[in-house]
């Protein structure tokens, strides 16, 4: 795959540096996106009560530089094997489909469009909500969230064990 | 030193658990990540 052939993807793959510094970057990111989305996602829940949604947006918009980050590093390590790992994996039978990868990346960017519709929500109505209390459908997506998060790190760290 | 410590490190229990089943470093890797992640919270 040309991918895979671009200067990029041959530093990361080639230089010293370049991979460990992608693989560090990529755990940054990811700390920092989920942390914060976890963040939101039990406050919404109930948890940390004492805490104003007020407080938590300011924090909102440094998840997105974790998730920028991320979309950076990620694509950087994806070029290296994108056609020969990623999309598809060496198996008993040739070349066979990633689910693994590509549930991940399905699941990370669910899990991105879920953070960004409760921000949106906390942003326009938690103003009107009761400190220890929101609406069941907001709880719904928080739990959503959550779920989204913890399997698409599962898969992440899968990604680095299956297949060859 | 350091490599009596190794040595009694790969002695451990912990070592054998560890190393000896196919899930346990990924399992353990990925509460790791996500540990990494609440302390950034």
């Amino acid at each position: 795959m040309w991918l895979e052939a671009t200067g990029l993807a041959e530093w990361v793959r080639g230089s010293p540096a370049g991979y460990p510094l992608m693989i560090t970057l990529h755990a940054f990111g990811m700390a920092i996106m989920v942390g914060l989305a976890l963040a939101l996602d039990m406050r919404l829940l109930g948890w940390f009560a004492g805490m104003p949604y007020a407080a938590l947006q300011r924090f909102l918009g440094v998840a997105w530089i974790g998730f920028l980050i991320n979309f950076i590093s990620g694509s950087a390590l994806f070029t290296t094997q994108a056609a020969s790992k990623y999309v598809f994996q060496p198996g008993v039978s040739g070349l066979e489909f990633n689910w693994v990868f590509m549930g991940k990346m399905t699941l990370v960017f669910a899990g991105a469009i879920m953070a960004a519709i409760l921000q949106t929500i906390v942003s326009r109505d938690s103003a009107t909500w009761p400190a220890t209390s929101v609406p069941g459908k907001v709880k719904v997506m928080a739990w959503l969230s959550i779920i989204f998060w913890l399997v698409a790190i599962t898969l992440g760290r899968l990604t680095a064990y299956l297949g060859a | 030193m350091l490599n009596a410590a190794e040595s009694w490190m790969t002695s451990t229990w912990i070592n054998h658990v560890v190393l000896g089943y196919a899930w346990t470093w990924p399992t353990l890797e990925t509460l790791h990540f996500l540990g990494l992640s609440l302390l950034i919270a």
